[in-house]
C-alpha cells in the first residue's frame, strides 16, 4: 500500500468516526422533559474524566452554549480514573466516568469533603468487540473473549491465539490474533476486565491504545486485529461481533433493543460524578447543565454520538436525586 | 594583529567592559548553580514522593472499646469508614450498634426470629447469609448510613459543638460537618425472604458477591454441598433488576468417614467451592457448570499428624485460601494452572505463600477489603497484619489480657483492626502502602492465577478486589529494549553519514545536507509517533521480507556501483569526482528497488512463502532466518580472505578495476555459499532464532520504533559527530595524504581516532535521548509489558508508562508513588549514562590533546 493511500484512509477514518454509526432507529423517550432556558446563567465549567465520554461531553457543551453563549465549558478526557482526583482537587465540577467509582476513590473523596460524590446517570453505552471489516467471524462468547484476551483465563477457557482456533479457515486459520485494548486509566478497560475476562489479567500482548478511537483505528488498519471499545466509536472499517454470555448461548447483536432489554452482555451506564453536599442545592450553572443533559435535547446528543438515551424513568430518578424540577 | 596605526591604549580596562564581564560571570554562575539546583530539586522531589513507599507500618496497642454481658460474645463485627460507629453481631442473635469512641450501645436490632446454625459475611459489602435448622437460608444486608440534618433542626445544646466534634444523639453518632449541617451516622439491617435449599439443618455457608450477582455455597448436615447463583440483569426500560436463581448440588464423599467439614468457601467468581476439614483435608469442587458440580481435587493442607487447622478464610478477591493451624503457621493456597496434574479442571491448589509461624495457634483471620492484607489473631492474644502477595509481616501487637482472639475485622481503608477476646478491642493500623517493597518491585512475585512467581506490571483495574501487579522489571526491560533497537538502527547510520559528509563530500554539498538533517530534529516526536503508528507500522507489516532483503541488496548495489565507478575512464572520473554522491544515491535506490523485487522471492525460498507464519514457528525451517545472521559474518570473512590473496595484477588502471570487480562478484558468491552452508549447519545443530530475537510478528513492534526513533536520534548524533570530525586539525589530514594514504585510510585511521571523544559523546547524547523518549514509544510500541527481546513485538517503557498512568493514579496511592519511583529509576538511568559518557569523553579528550 502506498503512503498516500494510508493517509487517505486515516483521514477517512476520522471523518467517518463522527458521522456514521448507529443512526439506527434510536429515539429519545417522549416522556423526557424539554429543556427551557432560564435567565442569568454565565461562567466557566470544567469537566475532567472519561475518554469514552469525551465526544459526548463536548457535544453537550456545544448544545448548552447554544442557550447560553456566555458560558465557557472545558472538556478534558484522559480516562475515567482522572475524574476523582480532579473532583477532589476541585479543578473540575464534573467528572464523567464510564464506570462506577471504586471504594478507594469514594473514600478519598469522603476524606476531603465528608460526604460521598453524587453519580448522575447520563446515557447508556455498549462495549463492542471489534474486528476488521473483512473478518468473517460470526459470533464470540464471553468464554472466547476470556480465552483471547486473558492470561489467567478464570473461566477455564483455552488459550486462543489464532483465528483458526475460533473456527475460521483458509487464509485466517494460521494467523495470530493481534490484540488491541485501552490503557488501564479507562473505565472501558476496567469494565471489560470485569465482565469479558472474568476479572482475570490481560495478556501482555494486548496493545494498549491511549484512546477509544485509537483502538478502532488500529483494528481498522490491522486485518488480523481484534479490540474493544465503546459503540460510539464504530466506523465503517470495523465490525462489531455479536456476543453471547455462554458458548452455546444465542449471539446478541449490539442493537438498541438488546441493550434496553439487558440481554447484550456488555452494556453499562455512563456517569457524570459531581460534588454535591447532601441536603443542599446545586449552583445555578452546573444545575442548568445537568438539567440540559437530562432533557430531551441532551439525550438527543447521546443518540447523535452513538450512545443510547436514558429512559424516562431513569431520567426522572436522576432529576429527583439532584433536586431538579 | 598587526596595525600600522599607533595609538595610545589606556592601561585599564574600560568600566563598561568590566561591568559586562562581571554581569556575564554572575549570570553564568547563577545559571550554572541554578541548573544544579533545579536538577537536584527534581531528584529530591521524586525521592520525597517515592520515599513513603518504604516507610514502616505500625499497629497500635489494642485498646478495650466495649464489653457485653458475660455469656454473650461477638461473632462478627465491622466499623464504618469514619470510625464513628461499630456494628456487631453476637452469639445472642442480635445486632448491636456501638459508638466507635465510647463503645456504648446505641441501638439493638433483632432481624432474625430464628437462631441461625451457620452464617457468613461477604467481604467488603454488608451482605450476609444465614443458614437455619430447617434447611433454609436468608440473605441479609447490614449497612452503615449517614443522614444530613440542618443545624436549625438540631436542638440548642447540640448546636454548641464545633466542626469535627462527634457526640451521641438519638441513637446515632452525630458530627458537625459544616457551619449549618450535621451528619448523623447509624446502621440498618434488612433481611430478605428465606430461600429453602435443603430439608435438614444447614451446617456451613459462604456468600460471594460475584459480578453476575450474589452467590452462596451451603452445606447441610447430610454432607450435601450446594451452590446457588442469583443472576441479576438490569432492564433499563423498567429500571428494575431481573433476578433468577439457579443451583447445583453434590454430595461430599469424605463426610461418611471424617464427618462434616468445618469450613465451606466459594470463590470470587462463584466458579469453585472448597470444603475444608479440621484435619487439613480440602476438597475443591469445580462449579463452572452449575448444573453439574464436580470434584476437581482432594488435597491435604497439613502434613503433620498432630497439627489441625484452626482458622480458614478466603483473601480479598476470594481466590486465595488462607489457612492457619494449631502450630501457629499461616499459609496461602492458590488455585494455579497445572497442566501436568490430572485434576478435573487443569488447576491445582498450590502453596504459594508461607507467612511463617508464631508461637500460638491461629484463632481468627480477617481480610482487608481493599488490599491483599490479612489480619491474624492468635491464642495468646497476639495480633499480626500481613501482606500476603509480598509475604511481608507488616506489623504486630499483643492484647494486654493475652486471651485467645476469636473474632477479627479490618476497618475500611485498612485504618485499624477490631478484635474480640471477651472484650471488644480496637487497634489503629498505619499501613498505607502494604504492596510496596523493594523485593516486590524487583523480584518475581507469585500472583493469583499463575503457576509460578513472575515479573509483571498490571497496575490498576476498575474493581477494588483486583490484585495490583507492580513489578518494575518489565518497564525497565522495555526501556532497554527500545534503546537497544533504536541505537542499533540509528548509530551506524548517523556515524557513517557524518564520516561520509565530513570526509568525502564536497564542502558546498555538505553545507546543504547538514542543516537538512538537523532540520529533522525539529520534527516533534508526537508527529513521528503518529506517523509510526498509523503509517509506517501497517506499511512495514506488509513488507517485512522486503526490508530484510534490503539489508543485503543495498550494501551489494553500493559496492557494485563503487567498483563500476572505478572502471570508468580516468578522464570521466576526475571530472565527475565531486558528484559521486549522486551515483551513491542512485545505487541506494537501486538496492531498495532490488529488495522490493527480490523480497517475495526471498520469502518464498527462505521463509516458506509467508514470513509471518514462519516467524510464529509454524512452518519452514530455521536456516532461512539464520542466513540473515551468517551472511554478514561470512561476507566479512570472505572479504578479509580475499584481500590477502596476492596475485599478478594488470598494470593499467582500467583492467585493474575490472579485475577488482570480478573478484568482488566472486567473493559475493563465495560469501553467499559460505553463509548458506553455515546457516544449514547451525539449523541442523538445532539452532533457531525464532523464540529469541525474532518471533511472532506484531504490528506495533520494536523494529518500527527502532526505525522511527532512529529518525529522532540520527540528527543529534549526526550533528555532534560531524562537528567533532570537522574540528580535527587539517594538518593531520594533509600529512596523512601527503604520505600516500588514500582518503579512506586517512578517514579511518587518522580522523576517526582523533575525533573519537566527540563521536562517543554524540552516541551517548543519542542514547540519553533514546532512553527518555516518550511519545514515539507511547504511540508506536503498543505498550505491552512483555519481557522478550523479539524485535517483532512491542514493549512498555518507563517513560510511556508514566505518561499513560500518572493522570489516572489516585493521588498519594501506592500506584501513584510507584510511578514516581519509576521516574526516579529513569532519572537514575539517564544520570548514570550521562556521567559515564562524560567521564569516558574526558579521558578520550586528554589522549586527543597529546596529538
Amino acid at each position: 500500500m502506498t503512503l498516500k493511500k494510508y493517509l487517505a484512509l486515516t483521514a477517512g477514518a476520522y471523518l467517518l468516526m463522527v458521522s456514521t454509526v448507529l443512526a439506527q432507529q434510536v429515539t429519545v423517550d417522549a416522556g423526557i422533559p424539554e429543556y427551557t432556558p432560564v435567565q442569568g446563567i454565565s461562567g466557566t465549567l470544567k469537566s475532567v474524566g472519561s475518554d469514552t465520554m469525551n465526544n459526548e461531553m463536548t457535544l453537550w457543551a456545544e448544545g448548552f452554549r447554544k442557550f447560553y453563549p456566555n458560558v465557557r465549558i472545558e472538556v478534558e478526557g484522559k480516562g475515567s480514573s482522572t475524574a476523582p482526583p480532579a473532583l477532589i482537587a476541585g479543578t473540575a465540577q464534573f467528572g464523567p466516568m464510564s464506570r462506577e467509582m471504586k471504594d478507594a476513590e469514594i473514600a478519598d473523596f469522603k476524606n476531603a469533603f465528608g460526604y460521598p460524590p453524587t453519580p448522575v446517570a447520563t446515557s447508556i453505552d455498549m462495549l463492542a468487540v471489534y474486528v476488521h471489516k473483512d473478518n468473517p467471524i460470526q459470533k464470540l462468547s464471553l468464554k472466547d473473549t476470556d480465552g483471547i484476551f486473558s492470561k489467567t483465563r478464570s473461566t477455564g477457557a483455552d488459550n486462543i491465539t489464532t483465528w483458526g482456533q475460533l473456527g475460521l479457515s483458509g487464509e485466517w486459520s494460521g494467523k495470530t490474533i493481534s490484540l488491541y485494548g485501552r490503557n488501564s486509566a479507562s473505565g472501558t478497560y476496567g469494565f471489560f476486565k470485569e465482565h469479558a475476562i472474568a476479572k482475570g489479567d490481560f495478556k501482555d500482548s494486548v496493545k494498549e491504545q491511549p484512546g477509544s478511537s485509537a483502538v478502532v483505528q488500529a483494528v481498522a488498519s490491522d486485518k488480523f486485529g481484534i479490540g474493544y471499545s465503546g459503540i460510539g466509536y464504530k466506523t465503517a472499517d470495523v465490525r462489531a461481533v455479536p456476543l453471547s454470555k455462554t458458548p452455546p448461548g444465542k449471539a446478541i447483536e449490539p442493537t438498541p433493543e438488546n441493550v434496553y432489554s439487558g440481554d447484550y452482555p456488555l452494556s453499562r451506564i455512563l456517569y457524570l460524578y459531581i460534588n454535591m453536599r447532601p441536603g443542599t442545592e446545586l449552583d445555578p450553572l452546573p444545575r442548568e447543565f445537568l438539567r440540559f443533559i437530562l432533557s430531551r435535547q441532551g439525550q438527543q446528543v447521546a443518540v447523535q454520538d452513538g450512545y443510547f438515551p436514558l429512559t424516562a424513568a431513569l431520567v426522572a430518578e436522576q432529576r429527583k436525586t439532584l433536586g431538579l424540577q | 594583529m598587526t596595525s600600522t596605526r599607533r595609538h595610545r591604549r589606556s592601561r585599564s580596562t574600560r568600566s563598561s567592559v568590566r561591568l559586562a564581564d562581571a554581569v556575564a560571570a554572575a549570570l553564568i554562575r547563577v545559571g550554572g548553580i541554578g541548573t544544579i539546583v533545579a536538577v537536584s530539586t527534581v531528584c529530591f522531589f521524586l525521592i520525597w514522593v517515592a520515599a513513603p513507599l518504604f516507610g514502616s507500618e505500625e499497629l497500635g496497642t489494642p485498646a478495650v472499646l466495649a464489653s457485653l454481658q458475660p455469656q454473650e460474645s461477638v461473632v462478627a463485627m465491622s466499623i464504618d469508614d469514619t470510625g464513628s460507629t461499630v456494628l456487631a453481631y453476637t452469639s445472642a442473635n442480635r445486632f448491636l450498634l456501638l459508638d466507635g469512641a465510647s463503645g456504648s450501645v446505641l441501638e439493638e436490632m433483632r432481624p432474625l426470629d430464628q437462631v441461625p446454625t451457620a452464617h457468613s459475611f461477604a467481604i467488603g459489602s454488608g451482605d450476609a447469609i444465614f443458614g437455619f435448622a430447617d434447611g433454609s437460608t436468608r440473605l441479609l444486608q447490614a449497612e452503615f448510613f449517614t443522614e444530613y440534618r440542618d443545624a436549625a433542626a438540631m436542638p440548642q445544646d447540640a448546636r454548641r459543638h464545633t466542626t469535627g466534634d462527634r457526640f451521641v444523639f438519638e441513637n446515632r453518632v452525630a458530627e458537625r460537618v459544616g457551619i449549618d449541617q450535621f451528619a448523623l451516622r447509624g446502621a440498618r439491617v434488612t433481611v430478605e425472604d428465606p430461600i429453602a435449599v435443603s430439608r435438614i439443618p444447614i451446617h456451613a455457608v459462604d456468600l460471594t458477591a460475584a459480578p453476575s450477582g450474589p452467590a452462596f455455597a451451603s452445606l447441610d448436615s447430610g454432607g450435601v454441598l450446594r451452590v446457588t447463583q442469583v443472576s441479576r440483569s438490569r432492564n433499563f426500560l423498567t429500571g428494575k433488576d431481573k433476578l433468577t436463581a439457579e443451583s447445583g448440588e453434590l454430595a461430599l464423599a469424605p463426610v461418611a468417614e471424617r464427618g462434616l467439614p468445618r469450613w465451606v468457601s466459594l470463590s470470587g467468581l462463584a466458579n469453585q467451592a472448597i470444603a475444608v476439614w479440621k484435619d487439613g483435608l480440602a476438597v475443591r469442587v469445580d462449579v463452572r457448570d452449575l448444573a453439574e458440580p464436580r470434584i476437581a481435587e482432594e488435597i491435604d493442607l497439613v502434613a503433620e499428624e498432630d497439627v489441625t487447622l484452626t482458622a480458614v478464610t478466603l483473601l480479598n478477591g476470594k481466590n486465595t485460601l488462607m489457612a492457619g493451624d494449631s502450630s501457629g503457621r499461616l499459609r496461602a493456597w492458590m488455585r494455579s494452572p497445572a497442566p501436568a496434574m490430572s485434576t478435573g479442571d487443569g488447576l491445582h491448589l498450590m502453596l504459594a505463600h508461607d507467612l511463617g509461624r508464631a508461637g500460638a495457634a491461629v484463632t481468627a483471620l480477617a481480610t482487608s477489603t481493599r488490599t491483599r492484607s490479612l489480619a491474624a489473631g492468635y491464642a495468646d492474644g497476639g495480633l499480626r497484619v500481613f501482606h500476603v502477595t509480598t509475604e511481608r509481616e507488616l506489623a504486630s501487637a499483643r492484647s494486654a489480657a493475652g486471651k485467645p482472639i476469636t473474632a477479627l475485622a479490618v476497618a475500611p481503608a485498612d485504618r485499624g483492626v477490631l478484635a474480640w477476646d471477651g472484650q471488644m478491642m480496637s487497634a489503629l493500623l498505619d499501613a498505607p502502602h502494604p504492596e510496596a517493597s523493594l523485593r516486590a518491585y524487583l523480584r518475581p512475585v507469585w500472583y493469583e492465577g499463575y503457576a509460578a512467581p513472575e515479573h509483571m506490571w498490571q497496575s490498576s483495574s476498575a474493581s477494588d478486589d483486583a490484585e495490583p501487579k507492580l513489578g518494575l522489571w518489565p518497564l525497565i526491560f522495555g526501556t532497554l529494549k527500545a534503546t537497544v533497537y533504536s541505537m542499533l538502527f540509528g548509530v551506524p547510520l548517523a556515524l557513517l553519514a557524518s564520516i561520509y559528509t565530513s570526509e568525502f563530500l564536497r564542502p558546498e554539498v555538505r553545507a546543504r545536507i547538514k542543516p537538512t538533517i538537523e532540520l529533522m530534529a525539529s520534527l516533534p516526536s508526537v508527529v513521528l509517533g503518529f506517523l509510526a503508528a498509523l503509517v509506517f507500522a501497517p506499511a512495514i507489516e506488509e513488507s517485512v521480507a522486503q526490508i530484510a532483503t534490503a539489508f543485503f541488496t543495498v550494501p551489494f548495489t553500493i559496492l557494485t556501483a563503487a567498483h563500476a565507478w572505478q572502471m570508468l575512464p580516468n578522464r570521466v572520473r576526475s571530472r565527475w569526482q565531486g558528484y559521486r554522491y549522486v551515483l551513491a544515491a542512485g545505487a541506494l535506490l537501486a538496492g531498495a528497488l532490488a529488495a522490493f523485487g527480490l523480497g517475495p522471492v526471498v520469502e518464498r525460498t527462505l521463509f516458506d512463502g509467508d514470513m509471518r507464519q514462519w516467524l510464529e514457528g509454524s512452518s519452514g525451517n530455521a536456516a532461512g532466518g539464520l542466513l540473515m545472521l551468517t551472511l554478514p559474518v561470512s561476507a566479512l570473512l570472505v572479504a578479509a580472505a580475499a584481500s590477502r590473496i596476492a596475485g599478478s595484477f594488470p598494470a593499467d588502471a582500467g583492467s585493474l578495476a575490472a579485475v577488482a570487480m570480478l573478484r568482488f562478484l566472486l567473493a559475493t558468491i563465495a560469501a553467499l555459499v559460505l553463509a548458506w552452508l553455515a546457516a544449514s549447519g547451525l539449523a541442523w545443530l538445532g539452532l533457531d532464532l525464532r523464540g529469541g530475537i525474532v518471533s511472532t510478528y506484531v504490528q506495533r513492534n520494536a523494529m518500527v520504533v527502532g526505525f522511527v526513533m532512529g529518525f529522532a536520534i540520527v540528527p543529534i548524533i549526526y550533528t555532534i559527530a560531524d562537528d567533532a570530525l570537522t574540528s580535527v586539525p587539517e594538518n593531520l589530514r594533509a600529512g596523512s595524504l601527503a604520505l600516500g594514504a588514500t582518503p579512506w585510510q586517512t578517514a579511518v585511521r587518522i580522523v576517526v581516532p582523533t575525533a573519537a571523544s566527540g563521536l562517543f559523546s554524540a552516541v551517548m547524547v543519542g542514547l540519553g535521548r533514546a532512553v527518555g523518549e516518550t511519545m514515539i514509544v507511547l504511540m508506536a510500541a503498543g505498550n505491552t509489558p512483555v519481557m522478550q527481546w523479539n524485535v517483532f513485538n512491542g514493549f512498555r517503557t518507563l517513560s510511556a508508562n508514566i505518561a499513560v498512568e500518572l493522570p489516572e493514579a489516585v493521588r498519594n496511592s501506592t500506584h501513584y508513588r510507584t510511578l514516581f519511583l519509576a521516574a526516579l529509576a529513569l532519572f537514575a538511568m539517564t544520570f548514570v549514562l550521562n556521567t559515564v559518557a562524560e567521564v569516558v569523553r574526558q579521558r578520550f579528550r586528554k589522549r586527543a590533546y597529546q596529538l
